[in-house]
């Protein structure tokens, strides 16, 4: 496959990481209980052919608790990346309409930009008391500032097009030629930002749960999985940590790749 | 970190105040660039 390909690659990109999805999605609905099923013979067992993975202190397998742990980040990164892509997209488009919105919705990314992001996600997802939907709504009000700047970017230059002028000195309203003239640009530009979202917000929901702010430690969330892992690092018990810190990076590089073949064919 | 860790608050609000400084500039700068870079582009309502 050459470069002269994009949308083959894309193509080939998004089949790959569509088929990764549905197994993983299938794999919970296949395995039911068995990340939470404990077997006290076998704890702490090192990787091998009864225990793919290895199991953890309480004799659960490693390799059903990773492919849940990934499940669960994958509906929260799911969930978060839409939802701040929403914000984001209503947000560059209300700041179109005119000059002082506009510095309104400026001074708003620049306040969300200049805090640090962690910090921000740890108060909201704590002041919302924990759990999946605290999780995913820190994420999702942290992350849109750096799409909704791109997105506002792209209306500035669409907003002089003669279609759209004409469009308004006809008569037309201002909601109606944003309806029907400048959201239809967006469209790709949402699409490849809410996939570039995903990856980051996959790894603030882990960073949160393994900080201890996030998803509940009942839960097997990645975040969880490696907060563990750092209890009985000392004791050489690696596959506690680097199996599902694996699973985390190739989810993460997976959907990476796939948005950077998407923005190139799109 | 140690500043955070002993919470220095002078140190931290300094840092804060910084950082809101920058990003504030950094895209008041790069939103003037835009008229620069492409003429068709200028500031006002739709």
């Amino acid at each position: 496959m050459s470069q002269a390909q994009p949308r083959l690659r894309a193509a080939f990109s998004l089949a790959v990481t569509a088929l990764l999805v549905i197994g993983l999605v299938a794999s919970q609905w296949l395995l039911g209980d068995a990340p939470r099923q404990m077997q006290f013979d076998a704890r702490l067992a090192p990787p091998g052919v009864d225990h793919w993975l290895g199991t953890d202190a309480l004799g659960r397998e490693l390799w059903a608790r990773t492919l849940a742990g990934l499940a669960l980040s994958f509906w929260v990164g799911c969930l978060a990346a839409l939802l701040s892509t929403l914000i984001a997209l209503s947000l560059a488009a209300i700041a179109t309409l005119s000059a002082r919105l506009d510095a309104l919705v400026s001074l708003l990314i620049d306040t969300l930009l200049s805090v640090p992001h962690l910090i921000l996600l740890m108060l909201i997802a704590f002041a919302l008391g924990g759990g999946t939907q605290a999780v995913i709504i820190a994420v999702a009000v942290t992350h849109w500032p750096s799409l909704a700047r791109v997105l506002r970017a792209e209306l500035w230059q669409l907003r002089q097009a003669p279609y759209v002028r004409i469009s308004r000195a006809l008569g037309k309203s201002r909601w109606f030629v944003l309806h029907g003239h400048l959201l239809p640009h967006l469209i790709p530009h949402c699409l490849v930002g809410a996939l570039l979202l995903f990856p980051h917000a996959i790894l603030h929901e882990a960073a949160l749960t393994f900080l201890g702010f996030g998803l509940s430690p009942s839960q097997p969330a990645i975040g969880v999985l490696l907060a563990d892992a750092m209890r009985y690092l000392n004791g050489g018990y690696w596959w506690l940590g680097v199996f599902p810190g694996l699973g985390l990076l190739l989810m993460v590089l997976g959907f990476e790749r796939l948005s950077s073949h998407l923005r190139r064919a799109l | 970190m140690a500043a955070g860790l002993r919470s220095d608050v002078p140190l931290l609000l300094g840092i804060a105040l910084f950082t809101a400084l920058f990003v504030s500039v950094g895209n008041m700068i790069a939103d003037s660039l835009y008229g620069v870079i492409d003429p068709r582009i200028k500031a006002g309502g739709l």
